[in-house]
């Protein structure tokens, strides 16, 4: 095997299991926030897909429309992950702003 | 059946999983499933692209990705002000 096939192999092993990572996390938490961190790892296994395609192709059709699906996938990711963040948060407490006197949970350590 | 072939069809076995998860899980979390069923999508379409030697199902990926985000939207809008 080439070295060119192992990175292959090693990308699709990557985005393959993150979105098996995402999946499992899915069903395993119990709240739409915690399901909510999953999307954005998630959204890094099209990138490795889209590597994984260009190290075999180069910058050929298949090579060019993986960058942009890659890049498409890095840029709307966050912006999803931050609106449904924003909708769940507007759903249970009907405003996204902070209340005079509201102050935001801290994780305690 | 090659290595693109094969981490497709996995990926196609996490999008039903995915549109299950939609159709049963609660609004919000239905929404989460949604949008993750979206980027899964995504990538079987890039692997079917490459597995295939098709390059159109790699434009059908873009095309995918953008529907997919702008349908995401517009139901996380819906549900902030209707549901």
């Amino acid at each position: 095997m080439t070295f060119k096939g192992v990175v292959v192999g090693a990308l699709l092993v990557l985005g393959v299991g993150l979105d098996l990572l995402a999946a499992i996390g899915m069903v395993a938490m119990r709240d739409t926030l915690d399901r909510l961190h999953y999307v954005g790892a998630a959204g890094f296994s099209v990138v490795a897909i889209s590597a994984a395609i260009l190290v075999e192709e180069s910058f050929s059709v298949v090579g060019d429309q993986a960058i942009v699906a890659g890049l498409a996938s890095l840029l709307t990711t966050p912006v999803l992950v931050h609106v449904t963040a924003r909708t769940e948060r507007i759903r249970r407490h009907g405003r996204w702003e902070l209340a005079a006197g509201e102050r935001v949970d801290r994780v305690r350590r | 059946m090659n290595e693109w072939e094969l981490a497709a069809l996995v990926l196609f076995a996490v999008l039903l999983l995915c549109m299950v998860l939609t159709a049963v899980l609660p609004l919000g979390s239905g929404l989460v499933a949604l949008e993750l069923s979206g980027t899964v999508g995504t990538a079987v379409l890039l692997l079917l692209a490459e597995g295939f030697n098709r390059p159109s199902f790699a434009s059908l990926a873009i095309v995918f990705a953008f529907l997919s985000f702008v349908g995401a939207l517009a139901f996380a809008r819906l549900l902030e002000r209707r549901l």
